[in-house]
């Protein structure tokens, strides 16, 4: 039996031009809760909305932990352990297209990662825990906005306790 | 030979998540033994009791990264064994 917790364990997702993301497998109570506050705006009333403007990048900074990207002189550009405030402004910094793919990568592995949780809930979750993830996910065409989701790993941890 | 390193502002993980700050700290390596000794600031109970957890110690290019073997936390002072340096 699973337990209740998460797990700090990550994924890599690839995407076009050979590049990958590495992201969290699953977001805690926690993180989603961060999550959802950055997409909500309080109005003048006190009510709060969602801003539809930020949900892909809330959604992006709460998965997004490392990435492959470099700049025009191949110098990797960090994102490791940077704060959410200082990784949106490197996402404002892609081009439109290359934000959108990421996005896109992010929250279909959200996708999937809702649907392995629904599946353990139903009784039909596997005994290893591997995610139910289609290796060619509908809902994203063109040629720059292809991906693919890798095997997943449990790095830089892997042992069991 | 003694290795002895010195800070303030360094913290635990596990995993990637966040387990803990420290304050000052001194990793000493003797004998081929490294050990940690550091002010707790902040830490979360949950976290510091899993495995395996890392102690980071940032400086100027990047961050040093022990694993923790074995941690007890007693009145504020954290006292760790670990692993070797990560690189």
């Amino acid at each position: 039996m699973p337990s209740r917790f998460v797990r700090p364990d990550t994924t890599v997702l690839k995407i076009s031009r050979g590049d990958t993301l590495t992201v969290k497998r699953r977001l805690t109570h926690g993180e989603t809760i961060a999550s959802y506050a950055r997409m909500y705006l309080a109005s003048a009333d006190g009510q709060r909305a969602v801003n539809p403007l930020q949900v892909g990048m809330a959604i992006v900074t709460s998965y997004l932990i490392d990435w492959s990207l470099t700049t025009d002189d191949g110098v990797r550009v960090n994102i490791r352990d940077v704060s959410v405030e200082a990784l949106e402004a490197i996402l404002n910094s892609l081009e439109p297209e290359s934000f959108t793919e990421i996005r896109e990568a992010i929250q279909a592995h959200d996708a999937a990662m809702q649907a392995e949780r629904e599946a353990e809930k139903n009784g039909l979750g596997t005994e290893t825990g591997s995610p139910v993830i289609s290796p060619s996910p509908s809902g994203v065409t063109g040629p720059t906005s292809g991906y693919a989701i890798s095997t997943p790993t449990s790095t830089p941890f892997s042992s069991t306790n | 030979m003694p290795v002895t390193v010195r800070g303030v502002d360094a913290r635990l993980v596990w995993g990637y998540l966040p387990a803990g700050t420290l304050g000052a700290y001194t990793v000493t390596r003797e004998s081929g033994r490294w050990t940690l000794t550091a002010t707790v600031v902040t830490s979360d109970a949950f976290r510091v009791a899993q495995h395996p957890l890392a102690f980071v110690a940032p400086h100027t290019h990047g961050a040093w990264r022990w694993p923790i073997a074995t941690l007890s936390i007693v009145d504020g002072t954290l006292t760790a064994s670990l692993g070797p340096p990560e690189l």
